[in-house]
Formats: C-alpha cells, structure tokens, sequence
C-alpha cells in the first residue's frame, strides 16, 4: 500500500512541478479530442498515427488523446473503423491542440482500403479476451421481438454463454452470472433485466458502445470475479437537433438530441416504454387480464458540456421501471436508477483526469394492495461512489494510469409491513448492511522494443463492515450460536486483497501477434438469488464475517492474425480460471425472507477452463462473425454434492454463433445469426417415493445429466424507405425479423412432475418461444 | 409467498408452454420409505410402510410387509400390526404430550428408526366458513367461494410450527378428508406471526368451490403442533415438487428424520380438533 502511495505521490508531483517537465523541452506533445464530424460524439478507440516515428496512440473512453514527440513536422494519420482516414502535416515546434472531426465514411458498402493503423488495432494491442462492440453493428442483428438489446449480442460472443432462454443473464468464462460487472457510464446496474430479463436496461438509442473484458482486465477496473461490461451513453449531438425514434410491436421509443450551445453543450433525452398492457385492457372487464399491469420503461438523460480544451463536464442518468400487477391480487415492481456526474481535465496536454460521483439505486417491492391480505415488500440496495482516474501520456512508449475508486454500499435486504387489515402478520425489518468499499490502482502500458508491448498494473482492494449491525454467529456445523452487535459507525470487519494484472504482446508481424494475460480479481458482494432466469427477486449480499469474498485468478493465451489486409480478425485464445469461495446453498435454503440466510451458504472452490475461436469481418458489403467456444467449468463444495466435484450452472461445453449481415443495395440489409449450446446441466431424479399421496423425488449426484442441446437461427431484413437517405432530413426504415424461424422448442427448464390426470411421473419441459416474428418502424429526423 | 410467485410465473408467461419429453435417468437401489404419525388424539395410528423405486415406475409403491414396527418413549412400548399390507396400525391410543418417541422398523434383516417431540397440543377458539368473492383463475372470471377461518391465539415467542388439515361431512354422506395429498395441506412457521390473534380469524383454506359445502355440511379442521425437524420436511416437499420452473432452488434430497438411508418421515404432533357447520 505504502509503495503504491508513494508512486502515486511521485506521478502526481510530476504534473505539480513543471520544472521536471522542462527536462524534457526536446520533445512536444500533441493532443485533442477525436468526434464525428456530423454528431460530435467521441471516438473511442479511433487512433493517431506518426507514420515518420511509427509511433500511435488510441483515443480514450472521452475521446482523448495526447502523444509527446521530439520537434518537428510530420504527417499525422487520424482513422478509426467506418469513417473517412484524415492525414494532416502538423508542424509541432511547441504543444499543440489538434481536436480532429472525421466524416463516417459514406462508401463503406465497397472494400475500401484503409491504410492506416486502426485497421490491425486487434492484433496490435495488448489487450486480449477484449470485445468492442458498436452500436451500429449491433443494430445489425436480429433482434427478439425487434428490441435490439445490446446483452443479447454479448451472449454471441466466445466466451459467454447465455443464461437461459429469454434472459439477459450471462456467464464469462465458466463464472456466475453475478461475476459480471455491468456499468451504464461508469454506474453500476445491479439488475439489468426488465420483463423477467427477457429485455435488458440498455435502450438502442441512448446507447454508444460496449466492451467486453472477460480477461486480462486493466486494473481500473475491479469488483467481479469474471468480466467487465462497460457501457457508454451517447453524448448527444453538439451540431444539430436530431430527433429518432421507433415503434415496434413490443415498444416504442422516442430519442431527442442537439446542441444547447453548438460544439459545446449538448443533450439527450431518450425514453422507452412497452404497451401490452394496452392491448390487455381491451379484454372484457371482467377478464382478470384487463385489471393486470405488466409494463416496463426507461429513461435515459446526459448532459455534456465542454468549457474548454481542457475541461469538460457530464451528467448523465438512467432510470427504469417494470410494473406488473394483476387487479387487487398482487403487485410488483423493480428498477434501477443511476446518475454519473463527471469532470474531464487535462493537465498540462499530458495527463487526464475523470473525476466521477456515482449514485446507483436497484429496488424493488412485491405485495398485495389491498383487501385482508394487503402487505408490501420492498427491498434495495444503494451505492454512492467517488472516482478518479488519471491517464498519464508520459511518453509514446509508456502509459502511466493510476486512480481510486470508493464506494458505500448501503443494503436494505428486506422490510415487510402488513395493511391495517392483515393483522396476523407481523412487519418484518432485516438489519440494513452498510459497507464501504475501496480500490486503487496503479497501471503502465510500455512498448519494450519494437514487437513487444506490456501492461503491468496492481490494484488494491479493501471491504470494511460497518455498524450498526447484527452478525449472527454459527458453529462448525452451521448451526447458530449467538449473536455479536455492533454501534452505529463500528468498522468491525475489513478484509483487503491485492490483485497483480498483466498483459503481454509480441508482435510477430504486421498481421499477427501473440499475447499473454494473467489477471487476479476480488469480489465482495454475491448474489443469492433462487431464479434460473432473471427473476428482480435478488438479494445482494455483502461479504462479512461469514461470507468470505471471492478471489479469481486467471491466465490466458492467445494467438492473433489478420488476413486480407485486416479484413478478416480472427484469433484462438486457450484460458484456465481459478475461483475461491464461490457461493452455493445449503439443500432446501429459503433463500427470501430467511433473517439467517448467512447460516445456509455453503463456499468452495470453482475452477473453469476453455478454448475461443472467433473470426470477425467488419468491413465490406458482408458483416458478422463466428464465434466458437470449447469449455469446461467445476466447482467444488464442501456439503454440496457430497462435497464431490460437479459441473458448474455455467457449464456449457459447446458454443457456436454464427451472425451474419449483408448490405443487398443501398436499401436493403439482410441478416441472420444461428446459436448453438449445449445444453445446461441439470440433476434429474434417481428414484422416487411416495408421501402425502404424491411422488417425491431423491436424487443422487448433482448436476451429471443436461438439458437438450439448445439451437435456433434468426433473421431480419432492414428495408430504408425513401429515396437517397444521405442529402434527406427525414429517413426512416422499416425492420422485419424473425426469432427462432425453424420454431424449435428449446428448453427453457425440464421438469420431473406428476402427471395429474395419469398420476404417471412425467419429464416436462417448459419452453418459452416458438417462432416470434416482429417489425419495426424507425425514423430519424435531422 | 410460492403461490404469488406461481401466479406471477403463470400470467406473466403468457407464451410459455410445456410439453412431456422423453428423458433417460439414471435408477438407484431401492430404499425403504415410512409415513407415520402420532398425535394426542385417541385413533388407531397408522405407519405406512413402503420401498422407493425407480423415477418413472409406473405403478403405485410397493409396500413393506411383515415388518416388526414399534413405537417408543422410552420407558412404555406400542406394537404396531399389520391390518392390511404395508399399513400398519397402532391399536386406539392418545399418545401423551411433552416427551420424544421413537420408531423401530425392522424388515428384511435391516433397522431403521426415527425419532419425533411430541409437542402439547394448543387449543383452538373457534371455526368459521365464510363466503367471498375471488378470481376464479381457471375460468378467468370473478365467483363466490368459501374460505375456512380458524380462530387461535398463536402463543408468544419463537419456534413453534403447525400443520392444518380439514374434513368434511355432507347432510348426506360420511366424513371426507379434504386433505389427502400434501398439496392441500396448510403448514406454517410463527417467525412472521408470532403472538397473534386476528380478529377476521386466520384465513386456512380457500377458493372451496360453493357447491362442495351445501348448507348443513360439517367442516372439522385438525391442527397439529409439529416440530420444526417435520416443518423444514414439509418444506423441502414443496421445495423439490411445486416447481414453477421460474423460481426454483437447485434440486435436493428431501430432508428426514429416519436412519439407514430409508426415506419419509415419523411426526408426533399434539392435535387439536374443531367443527362448525356451514349456514348461509
């Protein structure tokens, strides 16, 4: 910690002392901003290139970029993927602010050659087990019910299978499905499902781009065992007003965007909301289905203003609702709600800071309004975060990012409170859990050489317990003991971690590379949840004195090659995943509602392993990728399973995606994407006996049969209206898919149940969709 | 709680379906399965006795015959017979309150036993049937039906369990148990109602269909102080047989009180009886 300090201290005093920078006056930086010339958003990841110095540097998440040179004038190559390559003579005699605005590049249905260093960016960079995903590319993809869902198509990706059927729920690598950090603008979302998860949070217009970190994952980031899914809202458009929208089957949506002060202040506002519920309440009245509720909607708000070259300020929001409810019967509700404020400022051209507040909010709350019965049941968890990160341009071999993160957690597990009438039950109040959670890091990327590039970092973690609280105490049996409580502001329990990252490239040549990772990650907060879908019912629970957090530990490998001019990415990357306490239950848990739920985990090791095969093509009349993913996951758990080894809920051995899209004409687009998955393991019964006049099952060990194999192919057609969309100020389009098109019948759950006419046992299985065939209109206006 | 979850399951999973499907298992040996109760009751008490088999047998369970049942506590000791196979009987005895018995079962050379607090029983104030309106979910409409309140002070302080099952007696016919199957059995934990009494009663059974309790039937309701060993039973039944599919725990072995790998459960409970008769 001490030596960490110090570091910091050291980096931080370089910026507070120019006269260290003078040492340095052969050399000059250049930096600015990367936007789109017709919107202004930042692009991320769009590259700068000396060609004179064969030296370059990505943009950051803010479009930032800064590369310190010696004196002199050069050629200076601005590209990025899908817009048009800039190439400008830059005379740098001192520093000099060069913010770039690149056209999209409107001719993109032809094989244009790019020359430029963007084009191998997979096979150059460090980063490996990395997916970026765009927008645009997403909207490529056939979407359930024409909701194009942003979690959906990180399912097709190697190394994630999906959750289930309809769920927004995934696993990385052999991990669980609360493994994942999930981050709407830096603000976790702790609950991305709405319907039940057959849709996700991330609406399609508020939304600019995802990445995926499965492995390898900078030491920025922390927190979940297995991956990182960072999501970023647009910023809004800074040229223009630009209004667009859709109305499909399921949803509409309605997005506003523009400057407030042209080039330096602009907004959006995008809302969604779904309407089965209108349609419900033209059933007769006295049909239960027209008293019933069952919508959702989001909002989605930002704010970004740039005061100057060196200051920038964002305040962006999320918030999402589903209702459902069935006349006087039963209510439900859940929802998250986030709010990033940022501050962007750059010091001396050369170092950039993000300073962030972070509020996020997931709640939800189940009851009875009314009548005898009248109760409601609310629970939440709540999270206030400060942030700095620091990306330091020390020079064009070296990266220097250092930053804190800190964080309270405050859980309110469950309050249950009767109506006046229901006046058998008493009201029930869980102690409310507060935690405090902190990290810094400290990273340097540096290219040793001309072929070989590393990123080295540590991050240090700490979890602290606080009071007020109750800890229950169990004995090695699990069997309760007593109690211990603790005062309002007692830190009574700390647990800290340190975690090493690494990541290693070898060029080989132009077209491929090498690379290796090593990655060590901490979790402090697990999820309890019953659901094999993506039920809002989730309890969170802090690590304590009887929850140890969970610690990964995982290497891969990779090999990376580009062919036909970077056309084609393709890559092979092998991974083995160490996990420790992960959390399972005892048999039989009550897992709601249950004040000594803490008594019922059960923790153990886990371990997954696997191979990714992935080739993608991103440019060019024909869109898409095949994904491929061979693997294996275990875990093993003292009293769970006769503490004998079994396959993970992750466990899926093989994966295949297929997605394709291809550009007709200027009018047409066709796409179609086929999956394939083993089927998920499950225990089925190995005997069974009778009791209270009905057949009981007895099972032997866990997990050993699966689920049958799970495949289904989808398609769309994207069919632009209009005549010659570009010179329009109005375009809009109408999209046809089809879910499932061949309608088989995947198993959603199988269940092993008594047949009640036959009184036979029967194997069931539930499933969800057949064929579900949707259109949208969409429309933009500009 | 499970039952909301289901509706919820059930509305909301408008296009979900289910079909059989042919699915292999794997079979293990068979086991030795017990269904006994005694209670403060004076009956004769039945042991049933039979042997688990394979998942998808298709006939009923085969029973245990010529088993040497017996029950204990300790210092007095009851022989159960064998009435009918499988079914064994104790002869008609109350079983006094406040101490532990044990079962003894010994059949085809193997012991197995079990053992169970017989809990005093907690008296009852008093039953009513009372008439109201509810969804009927199966043809989506709104209908009368009855309901059965049953009056009691739940005494205060943590850790007591019951179970409820009733019995009906039509103007012309003899007792039913309206119980059979554990499906309509009530059980419940006082952890969220501890020390109450509510003053509409608490609400036992519902949605009985009008037409099943013409005026003048006589409704009889048994309540059973359990222990909490056959309430966290009870539980993990429903645990490991009302899947919704949606809201389920990973599959687990039913708990039991027995020894020797058998299966089922031995209970004690004190009982409580009481009747009214429907009048509308």
């Amino acid at each position: 910690m001490r030596i960490l300090l110090a570091v910091f201290m050291g980096v931080a005093s370089i910026f507070a002392t120019p006269e260290l920078l003078k040492g340095q006056n052969e050399k000059v930086t250049l930096s600015g901003q990367l936007r789109d010339k017709e919107t202004g958003e930042d692009l991320v990841g769009a590259t700068v290139y000396i060609k004179e110095l064969s030296i370059g540097v990505a943009a950051n998440i803010y479009g930032f970029y800064s590369l310190t040179v010696p004196k002199g004038t050069y050629d200076v190559t601005f590209s990025y993927i899908g817009y048009v390559t800039t190439t400008q003579s830059v005379e740098l005699q001192q520093n000099v602010t060069l913010n770039m605005e690149l056209g999209a590049n409107m001719t993109q249905l032809e094989e244009v050659e790019i020359v430029g260093e963007a084009e191998n960016k997979n096979v150059e960079t460090v980063r490996m087990s990395t997916v970026n995903l765009k927008m645009e590319n997403i909207k490529k993809i056939p979407a359930l019910m024409g909701e194009v869902d942003v979690l959906r198509v990180v399912q097709l990706l190697p190394g994630v299978q999906s959750g289930g059927e309809g769920s927004t729920g995934f696993f990385v690598r052999g991990g669980g499905i609360d493994q994942n950090l999930i981050l709407l603008d830096e603000a976790p979302v702790y609950n991305p499902a709405h319907l039940f998860g057959f849709f996700s949070v991330f609406n399609q217009d508020a939304i600019k781009s995802a990445d995926l970190y499965k492995g390898g994952i900078p030491a920025r980031y922390g927190g979940r065992l297995s991956s990182v899914l960072d999501v970023r809202m647009n910023d809004g458009n800074s040229k223009k007003l630009n209004v667009k929208g859709g109305i499909g089957i399921l949803a509409s949506r309605l997005t506003i965007e523009g400057p407030i002060v042209k080039d330096k202040v602009s907004f959006i506002v995008s809302g969604r909301r779904t309407y089965a519920d209108l349609f419900l309440k033209l059933l007769p009245k006295d049909d239960i289905r027209s008293q019933s509720k069952l919508y959702f909607y989001d909002l989605n708000g930002k704010v970004n203003w740039r005061i100057n070259d060196k200051n920038r300020v964002y305040v962006s929001g999320y918030f999402g609702r589903d209702v459902m409810g069935a006349g006087d019967q039963f209510n439900i509700g859940w929802g998250n709600t986030t709010l990033t404020t940022r501050w962007n400022h750059i010091f001396n051209k050369k170092i950039f800071s993000n300073l962030s507040f972070v509020y996020s909010n997931f709640d939800y709350s189940l009851g009875v309004p009314s009548g005898p019965n009248e109760f409601i049941w609310k629970s939440s968890i709540i999270d206030y975060s400060l942030k700095n990160d620091y990306t330091y341009y020390f020079n064009p071999k070296n990266t220097i990012e250092f930053g804190f993160i800190s964080t309270y957690h405050n859980f309110k597990p469950a309050e249950v409170t009767p109506g006046p009438e229901n006046d058998g039950f008493n009201s029930i109040k869980y102690f409310d859990r507060h935690t405090w959670e902190n990290g810094v890091y400290l990273s340097n990327n540096q290219r040793i050489g001309s072929r070989l590039t590393a990123e080295y970092g540590l991050r240090f973690t700490s979890f602290s317990n606080i009071g007020k609280d109750t800890v229950y105490t169990y004995d090695d049996n699990y069997d309760r003991t007593g109690y211990e409580a603790y005062d309002k502001g007692d830190i009574y329990n700390t647990f800290t971690g340190w975690e090493p990252r690494l990541g290693l490239k070898y060029s080989l040549n132009d077209e491929s590379s090498i690379k290796a990772s090593y990655n060590r990650m901490y979790q402090y907060l697990h999820l309890a949840t019953n659901s094999t879908g993506g039920a809002p019912l989730d309890i969170w629970m802090p690590s304590s004195k009887n929850l140890k957090p969970g610690i990964a530990d995982q290497v891969a490998l990779g090999y990376f090659r580009n062919f036909k001019n970077n056309t084609f990415e393709t890559s092979v990357e092998g991974y083995y995943k160490w996990m420790q306490n992960q959390v399972d239950f005892a048999d039989n848990s009550q897992i709601l509602l249950n004040k000594y739920l803490d008594g019922d985990i059960r923790q153990g090791k886990g371990w997954a392993y696997g191979a990714e095969f992935f080739v993608r093509k991103q440019k060019g009349k024909m869109t898409g990728w095949v994904s491929y993913t061979l693997s294996w996951s275990y875990r093993k758990i003292d009293d769970i399973n006769g503490g004998k080894k079994f396959f993970s809920p992750a466990h899926r051995n093989n994966n295949l995606a297929i997605v394709f899209s291809y550009a007709l004409n200027e009018k047409l687009d066709v796409s179609a994407n086929w999956v394939y998955n083993s089927g998920a393991p499950i225990t089925t019964p190995t005997g069974r006996f009778e009791y209270g006049g009905q057949i009981n099952p007895t099972y032997a060990d866990r997990n050993t049969a699966k689920m049958p194999d799970y495949h289904r192919l989808d398609v769309g057609l994207d069919w632009k209206l209009g005549k010659n969309r570009e010179s329009k100020k109005f375009n809009h389009s109408l999209n046809f898919s089809v879910y499932n098109l061949y309608g088989r019948k995947n198993a959603y759950a199988i269940n092993f149940v008594e047949d009640k006419e036959t009184g036979l046992a029967v194997a069931e299985k539930t499933y969800l969709f057949s064929v579900l065939p949707s259109i949208t209109w969409n429309f933009s206006w500009k | 709680m499970k039952t909301t979850l289901y509706i919820i399951a059930t509305l909301f999973l408008f296009s979900s379906c289910t079909e059989k499907i042919d699915f292999e298992v794997d079979s293990e040996q068979t086991r030795l399965v017990v269904e006994g109760q005694i209670t403060t009751l004076k009956m004769k008490h039945l042991v049933k006795v039979t042997q688990s088999t394979s998942y998808f047998y298709e006939q009923a369970a085969p029973v245990v015959t010529g088993a040497a049942v017996s029950i204990t506590d300790g210092s007095s000791t009851w022989v159960l017979t064998e009435e009918k196979p499988g079914f064994y009987y104790t002869s008609e005895t109350a079983f006094p309150a406040d101490k532990s018995y044990t079962l003894n079962i010994e059949a085809d050379g193997q012991k197995y036993e079990a053992t169970d607090f017989l809990n005093a029983p907690i008296t009852a104030d008093s039953v009513a049937v009372v008439s109201n309106e509810e969804w009927d979910f199966e043809n989506n409409t709104k209908k009368d039906f009855y309901s059965i309140h049953f009056f009691v002070q739940e005494p205060a302080g943590l850790g007591d369990n019951y179970l409820w099952k009733y019995w009906l007696k039509r103007p012309d016919s003899a007792w039913k148990d309206m119980t059979p199957e554990y499906s309509e059995w009530v059980f419940a934990t006082d952890e969220y109602v501890d020390g109450n009494s509510p003053e509409k009663g608490w609400e036992m059974f519902s949605y009985i269909p009008k037409e099943e309790m013409p005026n003048g039937t006589k409704v009889r309701v048994e309540m059973y102080k359990i222990t909490t060993l056959y309430y966290k039973f009870l539980y993990s039944v429903g645990e490991q047989t009302q899947r919704t599919g949606f809201f389920d725990g990973p599959p687990a072995n039913i708990t039991t009180n027995l020894s020797n790998r058998a299966l089922g459960f031995f209970f004690a409970a004190g009982a409580d009886t009481i009747s009214t008769v429907v009048q509308e």
